[in-house]
């Protein structure tokens, strides 16, 4: 999968959002908050092409949690992102 | 532990002060809008608006200004003489506020309701101008009427 097009990543205050952003225009009305770990994870994946398996990899490195319990908030999270449209297939 | 959501309420100074940041670098934004202050022409929760950094504003634009400090609104000018910029929600009986133009984010160019219609915000000529009785009766009316119809939280 791969990040659609034209999503950033903010820091307002202590919340992480992403929102549809070009050149010209800023849209708050789609704007999606992430917490710490999933900033993590969007940030890192930067615009390269990734699976469920890339995302579980990441949260292994850098969290410390057992390779059962990252691949299963690895695939919640990508099936999040999809479904908020941030993400594609 | 690991997620994401849609529904984000982040705090207006926060929320605000970023728009005003992007506003100022040129860019539009688009906001979904709160509140009841400026029935009957936006309806808070329903409509969003397009904004954009204009070099002038004039009486009749519908602006978001920053009022006192760290305290925004979304109303519309009455009056400008000189340095001193008066603003009123259309929904509002009695009350104004006062600012400076600088304290002025943007101005909305367009109104959005969530069917993709658009509308532009209008100068509210005959409006701005009713007194405080008409206006009331009107938006006792409006709130009883439409808003029943379509359902604004």
């Amino acid at each position: 999968m791969k990040k659609i097009e034209g999503f950033k990543m903010r820091q307002l205050g202590s919340e992480y959002i992403v929102l549809p952003e070009s050149s010209k225009l800023v849209n708050f009305n789609k704007m999606i908050s992430f917490n710490s770990s999933a900033a993590y994870l969007w940030e890192a994946v930067g615009d390269k092409e990734f699976s469920v398996e890339d995302l579980a990899k990441l949260l292994l490195d850098k969290y410390d949690v057992d390779p059962q319990t990252a691949g299963k908030d690895a695939g919640k999270i990508a099936e999040s992102w999809i479904n908020a449209g941030i993400v594609e297939k | 532990m690991f997620g994401s959501r849609m529904q984000v309420s982040l705090p207006n100074d926060i929320l605000i002060a970023e728009v005003g940041r992007l506003l100022n670098e040129g860019k539009d934004v688009v906001l979904m809008t709160k509140g009841s202050s400026m029935l009957p022409h936006i309806i808070g929760g329903r409509d969003s608006v397009l904004l954009r950094k204009n070099k002038e504003v004039n009486e009749g634009d519908v602006v978001l200004a920053e009022v006192g400090k760290s305290h925004y609104v979304l109303h519309r000018i009455v009056r400008i003489e000189g340095e001193e910029v008066t603003l009123r929600g259309d929904g509002n009986i009695v009350g104004c506020e006062r600012c400076r133009p600088g304290d002025i984010l943007g101005t909305v160019i367009e109104i959005s309701a969530p069917s993709g219609k658009s509308r532009k915000p209008g100068r509210a000529v005959v409006w701005r101008h009713l007194g405080a009785f008409p206006r009331r009766c009107i938006l006792a009316v409006y709130r009883r009427t439409v808003l029943k119809i379509i359902k604004v939280k």
